[in-house]
C-alpha cells in the first residue's frame, strides 16, 4: 500500500509543480488524471524516486520512501511518459541488460523472465530486432515489458497509451488489469475513458493539487440526476458558459452538445442524462477554475 | 529564403549558452596566451609573427567550438526528432545545407574572433616587461584572423560539419576532427615545428610536403618565418605567397569541395532506420501470451554484475563503433610513421635503434594529445548519452547504484586510453621486432603505464565535471580548461607536486639504472587517485540528476586517508627531504645571494692548487660525501684577509675548517662560508682549507639524479666547495634579471666551466663492490675494504679544475697507441659502437697529435653516461664521457648517413687541446676559441674518415642550425671573435668560418698557426684571447671579415645548361648571382673566389673549382668530361649563404 502526505515540489524555475498531495492506494489500478502540465508526470517521477519533494513523505508498504529509495526502486516497475533507447540494441538483450540493472541475477531466471515478458507483448518474434526500430505500439509494449522485469510491486505507467491505435490501447489495458490484481499500478492519464475502463480509485489532478478522490462509481453516483444535455448552436455555447456550469461541449454529428451541472432543469430543450466519469472529471476541473 | 535560414541558424546558436560558453573561452584563452608572454623572450608579446602563431594556436582549439556548432547543425534535428517537420518544408537541399552551415559556421567563427579582443586586452596588462611591448595596431590582428584563422576553421568546420551530416553520427565527426589533428601531427614533426617537443632544428626536404599539408598551416607559417630575425618577427606580417599561399588555396579548396560532397551525399530525408522497420504483429487475442503474470524472479543487490553489464554496453557503444575502431587503424599510421621518421632523424640525421626509451620519446607526446583530444569528446558523449536519448528515467528507477553508471562509463574512457595504448606500443614492438632490436616488453609495458596513468586520472576529471556541469557543451570547455590548468599549472601558480592534479613526477630511464623516479610516480598515483576517487564519489553523489544518492561513510573516509597519508609522504619528501621551493622563491634566492656576495668579486680570494679528497658515492640510496682538503695560494698582489667558501644549497651537515681562521661564519641561507685569517694570506703564500660535504637522499621528489643505483656521474662544480663568489647562482635572463632589481649580468659565459684554476688532483673514490669508479688521472691502486670498492687517481701534472666522477657496473675494453692508453668504459651489451669510438678516439689522438702538439696524458678514456644527461659528450681532462643514447645507441651503420659517432668523439678528444690545453681568458670569443677550434678539428677528422661530401653534410646542418640559432637572439649578433654565451655562433658559424679559412688558406697553413698557437699559449696559467688566435693566423681581409663582422652572402644558381661538345665532353654555361650584404646594412662588394660544383647522377662531383665571383650577375662556363646532373654554387657550404636552396639545380 501506497501512502503519500503532504506532498510538494517546487522546480528551481518556480514552478510548483505538486502542491500538497495526499493520497492513499492500495492493490489494484489506480488512475490519475488531469490536463496536460496538471503535475501529473513530476508525481510520478517523485514516486518513482527519480526527484525528491520540498515536503511531504511517500510510504510504501510500510517502509520510507525517501529514506530507502533504492528499497522502493528494487519493487517499482516504470514506464515514463515517452523514453528512448540506445540504439542498435536488439530487444532481447536490453530487456536483459534492464533485468541485470533490477537485480535480477539469476541469469536462468533472468533469461525465462525476459522470454515470457516478450512473449506476454507479443514481442517474442522480433526479439532480435532493436528496439530503435520499432513502431510506437511495440516501442510502448517494449515499455510494459521492461516495467514489468523484476516482479515489481509498484509499477507507475505515465501516460501509456499515448499515441497507440485502439486495438493495441484494449490489449494494452487488458494487460494492465491482470497485472494490477496483485500489485499498485499507478496510471497517469489525461484521457477520462482509460480511467474508467481500468480503474478501481481514481484521483483528479490540476495545478499540482488534487482535487478529488474516490472509486469512480461512487464519484459518478454523486452527480446522478444532476447533469443535463442540450444541443445548441455553436455560437451560444459561449453564452451559456456565462450563465450555467457547463461540463463540456463537444461535436457530434455535426451539432454542438454541451453538458451543464444543475440540480433543475436549466431550462427548455435540457434532457437529464445519465453521469459519466467524465462529467465527475469536468465538474472537478470546473470547481477547481471557479 | 537562404538568408532566412543563416539568419535562424545564427540566432539559434548565438542564443545557446554553449555560444557564451565558447566566446568567453577563446576570449580567455587568447587572454591566457598573451598575458603568460607566449613566444620567444626576444620578439614583443605582440608582434605580428607571435600574434599569427597565437592565432594558428587557437585555431587548432576551435576544433572543439565546431564540434558543438557545425556537427551539431544537422545533426540536431535528429536528436531534437525535429527531421520530420524541417525536412517536410518546402526548403530545397542545397539551401538547407548552406544555410544550416553559414549559420553555424558564422557562430563558430565570431565566438573564436573573440580570442583576438582577449589577446588585445592581454596586451595592455600592466605586469608585461616593456621590452616585449611594440606598437600595437590592428592590422596584425585582423590579418592573422583572416589569412590563418579563416581558412582553418572554415576547412575544420566543413570537415565536420560533412561527416556528422553524412553520416549522422556526432561520434564520426569527432573521430574525423581527430584526424585533422593527426594530418597536424604529421605536417609538425616533418617540419620540425618548434611546437613540438623534441624537435631538432634542421633541414629537410619534405618541409614543404608538409608546409602544404598541414591543414592548420602552422607548418607553413614556421617554413615562411624560420630564418627571420628578432626585428623581422616584430615587424613583418606574414606574406600571402610561396608554400603559405597554396597551403591557403588548397584547403579552401578542399572546403569548398566538402560542402559539395554534402550536397551530393546528403539525402534530404528521414533516414530509414535500419533497412527493415519491424511490421507491428496482429496478435491474435489469446494467441502469443505464455501466462498472465510473468516468470517470478528473485531480486538480489549485486551491483558488480550490474557495472559489468553497463560497461559492457558502453563498450560496445563506443569502442566497438566504426568511429574509434576507424580511429584506431589512424593512431597506429600516425604512430608508426612517427616511429619511423623519428628513428630515422635523430641529431643532424642520424638513425637511432629502436629502443625503449627512443620509442616511447615517439610515442609519449602523440599519446597524451590524441588521449586528451579523446577524453574531452567521448567524456561529453558518454555522460550525457541517456539524457540524449531520453533513457535515463528507465535506467535511473531501477535500483542500479550511481556507482554502476559512473564507474562503467570511466571503466570505458579506461579501456579507450588502454587501446589507444596499447596500439602504440604494439606499433614499437613491431618496429623492434622488425628491426631486429631485440624487443624489451617489460620497459616496453613499463612506458605505457607511466604514460596512460596521467590520462586515466584526467578521464577521472573529464567524468565528474561533464556529470556536474548543466550541458554537455558547458562542460567541454571547462574540461578543456582543467587539461590547460593541469598542463600549465605553473603559469597559475600550481608548481608545488600537491596541487597539480596528476602531477605525476616524471620518470628517466636510462639502460643502465632502468626507470629512475619510480618510487615517487607510485606515490603521487596514489594521492592522485584518492582524490579522483574522491571526486568519483561526488560524480556518484550527483549522476542520478535530483535524487541524491548518499554515500556511506566507509570509502570516503578510507579515501581521504589514503589522501592524507600520501600526501604527507609527499609533503615529507618535497618540503623535508627535498626542501622544495616555488620558482620565484628561487628566483628571489638567487636575486639575493648576487646582491649579498656580489661585492666579493672584487676582493682578492685564493685560487685552488691542489685537491685532495676522498669522494664516497652510496648507489644504494643516493647519498655521497666528499671529505679533503684543498691548498689554496693568493696569487694575487695583495694580502688577503678574508675567504670566501661556497657549498651546494642542498648539502647539508657541511664541515669547512682552515687551520689559520680566526673566525669562520656560515650563512646559512645561501651556505656560504666567510673565514677571517688569523693573520692575512700575503701575496705567494698557501694554507690549507678542509671541507667535508654531505649530500644525503634527498626523497623522491628530487629531480637530482647524479648518484643513482648504476650510472652515477658527478661533475665537480655541482658537488665541491667553491673558492669565492659563485658565478652559477647569477640569473642569466635580463628580464628576469631586471625584475629583481639587477643590474646587468658580467658572469663569464659558461660559468659552470668557465674555470681557469689548473690543480693537481688526488682522488680517492669509493663506490659499490661491483661498480667501477673513474675520475681524471693515473690509477695508482684498486682495492675492497668494508665491502665497498675503492680507487685511487692521482693527476701526473696540473689539469684543469673542470672534472668529473662516474661509477657503475661497466664493461672495459682497452687499447694502447702510442704510449697512450685508451679505455672504453660502457654498459654491458652497449657495444654496438664500440669500435668506433675506439677508432675515433685513436685517429684523433693520433691525428692532433702530429697536427697541433702532443697529447698531454698518458691515458684517454671514454665513459658512458646515462641519457638523461643533458650533452651529447663532455670533455674532462684525458676523460671524456658519451651520453647513452646519443653516442653509445646511435645507429651508424648506414655509410650514406652523417657518422655523428665518429664526428661527437672526434669533437671531444679534440678538446683535449682546446679547452683543456689551451684555455681561454674569460671574456668575448672565448668559446669561440674553444669551441670553434674543437668543430674545426672535428671536420677535419670527419674528412679524412668519410671525405668531403661528409663535410658537406654536416656544414650544411651547421649552415642550418646558426640560420635558425640567430633568430632567437635577444641583443645585437655580435660578430664570431666575439661570441659570448650564443651557441648558434661559436659551433656552427665557428665551423663554417673556420672551414672557409682552411679552403682560403690551406689547411698547411691553418694547422701550422694553430700549433704554434698551442705551443705558445697553451698549458697552465696562460689566457690566450681571440686576438691572440687572429694574430697567430695569417692576416687575409676575409679572415678578418667573416671573423670581425656580420656577414650574409647570398649567392644563387640561376641557370645551368650543358651543351655536348663533339670530343664527348661537355660545356656548361651558367649564371649566379651574388649579393654579400652586413646585416640590416648596406651591401658590400663582393670579389670573391668561390667554388663552382658539377655532380654525376650519383652525386660524384666531376668538377670543383673556385670562379671569381662579383656582386651581381656572374657568367661561368665550364667543361666537363662527363655529363653532368647537378651544379652547384659553393656547393661545400665555404660562404653563410641566406637561401642554400637556390645554390644548386639540375642540369638542362
Amino acid at each position: 500500500m501506497l501512502s503519500i502526505a503532504h506532498l510538494s515540489k517546487t522546480y528551481p524555475n518556480g514552478v510548483r509543480a505538486i502542491h500538497d498531495v495526499t493520497l492513499q492506494i492500495d492493490k489494484g489500478l489506480f488512475g490519475l488524471l488531469g490536463p496536460n502540465g496538471a503535475g501529473k508526470s513530476s508525481l510520478m517521477r517523485t514516486i518513482a524516486t527519480l526527484q525528491e519533494p520540498d515536503e511531504g513523505s511517500i510510504v510504501f508498504n510500510g517502509r520510507d520512501v525517501l529514506a530507502d529509495p533504492r528499497g522502493l526502486r528494487k519493487q517499482l516497475g516504470y514506464l515514463p511518459q515517452d523514453f528512448g533507447v540506445y540504439p542498435r540494441i536488439p530487444a532481447i538483450d536490453l530487456l536483459d541488460h534492464l533485468a541485470v540493472l533490477k537485480g535480477v541475477s539469476d541469469k536462468r531466471q533472468r533469461l525465462a523472465q525476459v522470454e515470457s515478458l516478450l512473449q506476454l507483448t507479443n514481442l517474442y518474434d522480433v526479439r532480435k530486432r532493436a528496439v530503435s526500430t520499432f513502431s510506437g505500439g511495440m516501442k510502448q509494449r517494449f515499455g510494459i515489458a521492461q516495467a514489468l522485469l523484476g516482479n515489481p510491486a509498484l509499477i507507475i505507467v505515465d501516460e501509456p497509451t499515448a499515441g497507440l491505435d485502439p486495438e493495441e490501447r484494449n490489449r494494452f489495458h487488458d494487460l494492465l488489469s491482470e497485472i494490477g490484481e496483485n500489485v499498485v499500478v499507478i496510471l497517469s492519464t489525461h484521457i477520462v475513458d482509460d480511467v474508467s475502463d481500468l480503474c478501481t480509485r481514481m484521483a483528479v489532478l490540476a495545478n499540482g493539487r488534487v482535487l478529488l478522490q474516490g472509486k469512480p462509481s461512487e464519484l459518478i453516483s454523486q452527480l446522478d440526476g444532476r447533469v443535463w444535455r442540450k444541443t445548441v448552436r455553436k455560437d451560444a455555447v459561449a453564452q451559456y458558459r456565462e450563465t450555467h456550469t457547463v461540463l463540456s461541449s463537444r461535436l457530434f454529428a455535426g451539432e454542438t452538445r454541451i453538458h451543464v451541472l444543475a440540480d433543475e432543469r436549466p431550462e427548455e430543450g435540457f434532457e437529464r442524462v445519465a453521469s459519466d466519469l467524465e462529467d465527475v472529471y469536468f465538474s472537478v476541473l470546473a470547481r477547481g477554475r471557479a | 529564403m537562404i538568408g532566412k535560414i543563416i539568419r535562424f541558424e545564427w540566432r539559434y546558436h548565438t542564443r545557446q549558452i554553449s555560444f557564451v560558453a565558447a566566446v568567453l573561452m577563446f576570449a580567455l584563452f587568447g587572454f591566457v596566451l598573451t598575458a603568460t608572454g607566449f613566444g620567444p623572450d626576444n620578439i614583443h608579446i605582440n608582434s605580428p609573427y607571435s600574434i599569427a602563431q597565437s592565432v594558428g594556436i587557437l585555431s587548432l582549439l576551435s576544433v572543439f567550438a565546431l564540434a558543438v556548432f557545425c556537427a551539431n547543425a544537422v545533426v540536431r534535428d535528429r536528436e531534437h526528432q525535429m527531421e520530420e517537420i524541417v525536412f517536410t518544408t518546402s526548403v530545397e537541399k542545397l539551401q538547407f545545407l548552406l544555410g544550416r552551415f553559414t549559420g553555424s559556421f558564422l557562430a563558430a567563427f565570431t565566438a573564436f574572433s573573440f580570442s583576438i579582443a582577449g589577446m588585445l586586452i592581454a596586451r595592455f596588462m600592466p605586469w608585461h616587461d616593456p621590452d616585449r611591448l611594440g606598437a600595437t595596431s590592428l592590422v596584425p590582428y585582423l590579418w592573422s584572423l583572416l589569412v590563418i584563422a579563416l581558412p582553418n576553421v572554415l576547412f575544420a568546420a566543413v570537415l565536420l560539419f560533412a561527416f556528422a551530416t553524412i553520416t549522422r553520427n556526432v561520434l564520426a565527426s569527432y573521430a574525423a576532427s581527430v584526424g585533422l589533428y593527426i594530418l597536424y601531427f604529421v605536417a609538425s614533426s616533418l617540419t620540425n615545428s618548434p611546437l613540438m617537443a623534441a624537435s631538432a632544428p634542421g633541414a629537410n626536404e619534405w618541409a614543404w610536403v608538409a608546409a602544404i599539408l598541414d591543414p592548420f598551416a602552422l607548418s607553413a607559417f614556421f617554413e615562411q618565418t624560420e630564418h627571420w630575425t628578432a626585428a623581422e618577427r616584430n615587424t613583418r606580417l606574414l606574406s600571402l605567397s610561396g608554400n603559405f599561399l597554396w597551403n591557403r588555396m588548397v584547403w579552401v579548396a578542399a572546403a569548398v569541395a566538402g560542402l559539395a560532397v554534402v550536397n551530393r551525399l546528403f539525402a534530404f530525408r528521414v533516414e530509414r532506420r535500419h533497412q527493415r522497420r519491424a511490421v507491428l504483429q496482429p496478435a491474435s487475442p489469446a494467441g502469443g501470451r505464455a501466462e498472465a503474470t510473468p516468470y517470478v524472479v528473485s531480486i538480489t543487490d549485486n551491483p558488480l554484475q550490474a557495472y559489468l553489464s553497463a560497461t559492457k554496453f558502453e563498450i560496445r557503444a563506443f569502442l566497438l563503433s566504426a568511429p574509434f575502431i576507424a580511429l584506431t587503424l589512424l593512431w597506429i599510421g600516425l604512430i608508426t610513421s612517427e616511429i619511423l621518421s623519428d628513428l630515422s632523424g635523430g641529431e643532424v640525421g642520424t638513425a637511432l635503434y629502436p629502443t625503449a626509451e627512443r620509442l616511447f620519446r615517439s610515442i609519449g607526446t602523440p599519446l597524451g594529445l590524441i588521449g586528451v583530444i579523446l577524453i574531452v569528446y567521448y567524456s561529453a558523449e558518454m555522460v550525457w548519452r541517456e539524457r540524449t536519448l531520453q533513457m535515463s528515467h528507465l535506467l535511473h528507477a531501477s535500483p542500479a547504484p550511481n556507482g554502476v553508471f559512473v564507474l562503467s562509463k570511466w571503466t570505458t574512457l579506461t579501456a579507450l586510453i588502454g587501446v589507444l595504448t596499447v596500439a602504440g606500443v604494439g606499433a614499437g614492438a613491431i618496429v623492434q621486432i622488425v628491426r631486429g632490436y631485440p624487443l624489451d616488453a617489460g620497459a616496453m609495458l613499463a612506458f605505457a603505464y607511466f604514460n596512460a596513468v596521467p590520462l586515466v586520472l584526467f578521464a577521472v576529471i573529464a567524468i565528474v565535471i561533464q556529470t556536474l556541469s548543466p550541458h554537455k557543451y558547458v562542460g567541454m570547455p571547462i574540461v578543456l580548461a582543467a587539461l590547460i590548468i593541469g598542463q600549465r599549472g605553473d603559469d597559475f601558480g600550481l608548481e608545488h607536486p600537491l596541487m597539480l592534479f596528476a602531477s605525476v613526477s616524471s620518470i628517466l630511464y636510462s639502460d643502465l639504472y632502468g626507470f629512475l623516479n619510480t618510487t615517487g610516480f607510485h606515490w603521487s598515483v596514489m594521492y592522485w587517485s584518492a582524490i579522483a576517487g574522491l571526486l568519483l564519489l561526488l560524480a556518484i553523489a550527483k549522476w542520478r540528476p535530483g535524487a541524491k544518492e548518499r554515500i556511506g561513510r566507509t570509502i570516503p573516509a578510507t579515501l581521504t586517508v589514503v589522501l592524507l597519508a600520501t600526501g604527507a609522504v609527499i609533503f615529507y619528501n618535497a618540503n623535508v627531504l627535498q626542501a622544495w621551493t616555488t620558482g620565484a622563491e628561487l628566483q628571489q634566492w638567487k636575486a639575493d645571494y648576487e646582491k649579498k656576495y656580489r661585492p666579493f668579486t672584487t676582493r682578492p680570494q685564493p685560487r685552488i692548487s691542489s685537491i685532495r679528497a676522498n669522494v664516497d658515492l652510496h648507489p644504494e640510496d643516493g647519498s655521497y660525501r666528499l671529505r679533503g682538503e684543498y691548498v689554496l695560494v693568493n696569487e694575487t698582489t695583495q694580502p688577503i684577509h678574508e675567504v670566501l667558501v661556497a657549498v651546494r644549497r642542498d648539502a647539508n651537515a657541511a664541515t669547512i675548517a682552515m687551520s689559520s681562521a680566526r673566525e669562520i661564519k656560515r650563512d646559512e641561507r645561501f651556505n656560504q662560508y666567510l673565514i677571517t685569517l688569523e693573520s692575512p694570506l700575503q701575496p705567494g703564500a698557501h694554507t690549507t682549507l678542509r671541507f667535508d660535504v654531505n649530500y644525503p637522499n634527498r626523497g623522491f621528489v628530487s629531480s637530482d639524479a647524479n648518484v643513482v643505483e648504476n650510472g652515477s656521474y658527478l661533475m665537480s662544480f655541482m658537488a665541491f666547495p667553491s673558492i669565492g663568489y659563485r658565478w652559477t647562482y647569477e640569473i642569466e635572463d635580463p628580464r628576469e634579471r631586471r625584475r629583481l632589481g639587477l643590474g646587468a649580468s658580467s658572469a663569464p659565459d659558461q660559468p659552470e666551466i668557465a674555470a681557469t684554476d689548473w690543480v693537481d688532483l688526488d682522488l680517492t673514490v669509493s663506490t659499490a663492490r661491483d661498480q667501477i669508479a673513474i675520475a681524471p688521472g693515473r690509477l695508482l691502486r684498486d682495492w675492497q675494504q668494508d665491502g665497498r670498492r675503492f680507487f685511487r687517481y692521482k693527476t701526473d701534472k696540473p689539469i684543469l679544475n673542470i672534472f668529473s666522477i662516474a661509477s657503475a657496473r661497466y664493461a672495459v675494453k682497452k687499447e694502447t697507441h702510442g704510449g697512450v692508453a685508451l679505455e672504453l668504459y660502457y654498459h654491458p651489451g652497449h657495444d654496438v659502437n664500440a669500435e668506433r669510438i675506439l677508432r675515433a678516439s685513436k685517429d684523433t689522438l693520433a691525428h692532433l697529435s702530429e697536427a697541433f702538439g702532443p697529447y698531454p696524458h698518458s691515458h684517454l678514456r671514454i665513459v658512458e653516461v646515462p641519457a638523461h644527461w643533458q650533452f651529447g659528450g663532455f670533455a674532462t681532462p684525458g676523460v671524456i664521457f658519451l651520453n647513452e643514447t646519443r653516442g653509445f645507441l646511435i645507429d651508424a651503420r648506414d655509410p650514406r648517413r652523417l657518422d655523428l659517432v665518429y664526428r661527437r668523439v672526434a669533437h671531444e678528444v679534440a678538446h683535449q687541446w682546446w679547452g683543456h690545453t689551451v684555455s681561454a681568458a674569460s671574456g668575448p670569443g672565448a668559446t669561440t676559441i674553444t669551441e670553434s677550434l674543437t668543430k674545426y678539428s672535428e671536420l677535419l677528422m670527419l674528412e679524412r674518415e668519410h671525405g668531403r661530401e661528409a663535410v658537406r653534410e654536416s656544414l650544411t646542418h651547421e649552415l642550418d642550425r646558426y640560420l635558425s640559432g640567430r633568430t632567437g637572439e635577444t641583443d645585437k649578433e655580435p660578430p664570431l671573435a666575439r661570441a659570448g654565451r650564443q651557441s648558434y655562433l661559436y659551433y656552427p658559424k665557428g665551423a663554417i668560418v673556420m672551414y672557409a679559412i682552411k679552403d682560403l688558406i690551406g689547411e698547411k697553413a691553418v694547422n701550422d698557426a694553430l700549433r704554434t698557437f698551442v705551443r705558445e699559449q697553451g698549458g697552465p696559467h696562460r689566457n690566450p684571447t681571440m686576438t691572440g688566435l687572429l694574430q697567430t693566423l695569417p692576416r687575409h681581409p676575409l679572415i678578418d671579415e667573416w671573423m670581425n663582422d656580420v656577414v650574409l652572402y647570398d649567392l644563387e644558381l640561376e641557370s645551368a645548361n650543358a651543351r655536348k661538345l663533339a670530343d664527348g665532353r661537355y660545356e656548361v654555361k651558367m649564371r649566379v648571382s651574388a649579393t654579400k650584404q652586413r646585416e640590416a646594412g648596406p651591401k658590400l662588394p663582393l670579389r670573391e673566389s668561390i667554388d663552382i660544383g658539377m655532380f654525376s647522377e650519383e652525386n660524384i662531383p666531376l668538377y670543383v673549382a673556385k670562379h671569381p665571383l662579383k656582386d651581381g650577375l656572374n657568367e661561368v662556363t665550364v667543361i666537363v668530361a662527363k655529363e653532368p646532373a647537378f651544379a652547384a654554387v659553393d656547393p661545400y657550404v665555404t660562404r653563410i649563404d641566406r637561401n642554400r636552396f637556390d645554390n644548386g639545380r639540375d642540369v638542362e
